[in-house]
């Protein structure tokens, strides 16, 4: 079987494992909730006091931009979480045996956090245009802000995923999942003769995703299962310090005390 | 006991020099030697002898410091995908998805092991599930489970791909009588056409089911050899005597005391002893008390492989 079929399967898994979580359902509706809240028109008393956008799509680009890349963030840090449950559960010591590659656990699990944080904001994509609509004094152009959103970022998004996808699994490789990305960030950060300002943000997005999934990638392509866990594991944890860090031992704080140290242990 | 195995056809497990060393100060085998060739295989310890790590290093999941091993002619080191292919591997300690359904936890972990075909996912999956008694229960999910019932799932996991090899770690630690009982069935029936390495601390589940062993001290082998032979080299060895409270810490000190039990007249103590104890009475050995005297021997630097 081929390693994008695991990853597939990995994927599955994940996200099914996620969807049945109660906690999973009160994130998605405390995160909307408050950026719904955020922004709406009450939060901006009069007319007058409300923030001009320099254009429609600067605020389409923006708000997508941040967005996913926010989500490529805790995607990473959904999946430290994945795999720090995973060994302290010695669940790895089942998924290891199996022969389960590192590359396709890794980036299965990150992808499906990805996926699944996705589905969390995905209101937002839908309620945060209609707010801005309902306040459209605020934009110079609130018509455009929909043709941005609905003509270039959504099915670009969906055109290069596709693309990449397609030649992830024809090559039963899942690293190439990240090579149009790749291709269109080189562009984005080299030839500035691409039109601007929409593209550029989706290609601000890829970057991210490039950067996250190569290093996934490099990390998940070390042959030993272990080493790579440990180095991931430390790289997001230095990566994201404190606060993640401190979000995840309240949340794991029981299970964090009673682990073991890394499988090599004595019988 | 099960009718014993002996597998011609079916793998065959050997070791030679095989060491791990995680500190200079942490030994968890040293020089062991063993060839594993006939069904169920019962290796015996105590907590930190060693057993798990050399579970672990046969399951290919963890790399020795020396020595080598086989599985059927392939190396550890350098064929780990051949090995994993014929092993099923149930470790010692292990955690479930809670919030999946039994079948759903094991398509994961087919598709992870490249059963590809979703058709043979299924019958795989059925036939698991049957051999350990869950089919009716499938599609619970796992976090209503009872500790039992997560045990023959783990036991399920590993024969997904029908393995020749069956590594089990400590299967029966913290069930209750009845389904211990019921596992050593279970296990009893799967050695009948693959070989099945048993670990445990367990001297019962050892009795019931194997027919060949080792007893590991210390991570060294102390003696293999089989369950019957064993007890028979401690025969006349194994005494009883009835002695007053006091005398206790003096018998102590001169015999190695493996059982205490209080009567009316006293203190009846079960010892081991080469030469009979003034006022002792001989009686029948138990695995048990081989165990225990093998045992001693072992932490003494006196073990022998027969």
């Amino acid at each position: 079987m081929s390693d994008t079929r695991r990853f597939w399967g990995v994927v599955w898994y994940e996200l099914k494992m996620r969807w049945r979580s109660a906690g999973f359902w009160i994130v998605v509706l405390l995160v909307n909730a408050f950026a719904l809240f955020v922004a709406s028109p009450l939060n901006y008393g009069s007319p007058e006091d409300r923030p001009r956008f320099q254009s429609s799509w600067w605020v389409a680009g923006q708000s997508f931009s941040a967005a996913t890349t926010l989500m490529n963030g805790l995607a990473v840090f959904l999946i430290a979480d994945r795999i720090l449950r995973d060994r302290t559960l010695q669940t790895d010591e089942l998924l290891h045996a199996k022969g389960v590659f590192p590359r396709a656990y890794t980036l299965g699990k990150w992808a499906a956090s990805f996926l699944s944080l996705c589905l969390a904001v995905c209101p937002l994509f839908v309620g945060a245009p209609l707010v801005q609509w309902y306040i459209g004094n605020t934009l110079a152009e609130p018509g455009p802000f929909f043709l941005a959103f609905a003509t270039i970022y959504l099915p670009s998004m969906l055109f290069v995923s596709t693309l990449a996808l397609t030649v992830a699994t024809l090559a039963g490789d899942v690293r190439l999942f990240y090579i149009p990305y790749l291709v269109a960030w080189y562009l984005d950060s080299f030839h500035y003769w691409i039109p601007r300002p929409p593209i550029r943000e989706i290609l601000n997005f890829s970057g991210a995703t490039v950067y996250m999934g190569l290093f996934c990638t490099k990390i998940g392509s070390l042959p030993n299962v272990s080493s790579s866990d440990v180095a991931l594991n430390i790289g997001i944890l230095v990566l994201l310090s404190g606060v993640l860090l401190y979000i995840l031992l309240r949340r794991e704080t029981r299970v964090w005390m009673s682990a073991e140290p890394p499988p090599q242990r004595p019988a | 006991m099960q009718k014993a195995t002996r597998v011609k056809d079916l793998v065959q497990v050997t070791t030679k020099g095989l060491t791990k060393i995680y500190a200079p100060d942490i030994v968890g085998i040293q020089k062991i030697d063993l060839e594993i060739r006939t069904s169920p295989f019962g290796l015996l310890g105590p907590n930190g002898a060693g057993k798990t790590t050399l579970m672990r290093i046969l399951a290919t999941l963890l790399v020795p410091t020396e020595g080598t091993a086989t599985i059927n002619g392939h190396d550890i080191h350098t064929e780990q995908a051949a090995i994993r292919g014929m092993l099923g591997y149930l470790p010692e300690q292990f955690g479930l998805y809670l919030n999946l359904t039994a079948w759903e936890f094991l398509d994961y972990l087919a598709i992870l092991h490249s059963i590809r075909d979703g058709a043979t996912r299924r019958q795989r999956i059925e036939r698991a599930l049957s051999l350990v008694h869950l089919l009716e229960v499938a599609n619970r999910k796992l976090g209503t489970f009872s500790h039992g019932m997560r045990q023959r799932v783990g036991i399920a996991q590993a024969l997904l791909h029908d393995p020749q090899l069956l590594i089990l770690d400590e299967p029966t630690a913290g069930l209750d009588p009845e389904q211990r009982a019921r596992f050593r069935g279970l296990l009893s029936e799967l050695s009948g056409d693959r070989l099945v390495i048993l670990s445990t601390h367990i001297v019962g589940d050892v009795e019931a089911i194997c027919r060949d062993m080792a007893i590991i001290h210390n991570g060294q082998v102390v003696i293999h050899s089989s369950p019957q032979h064993l007890i028979e080299g401690i025969a006349g060895k194994v005494w009883v005597m009835t002695v007053p409270e006091t005398a206790l810490s003096e018998m102590e000190r001169r015999y190695q005391v493996i059982g205490i039990a209080r009567q009316e007249d006293g203190l009846a103590l079960r010892l081991l002893a080469d030469e009979p104890p003034a006022g002792a009475q001989p009686i029948a050995a138990t695995l048990e008390d081989a165990y225990l005297y093998y045992g001693s021997k072992g932490s003494t630097g006196e073990g022998s492989n027969e």
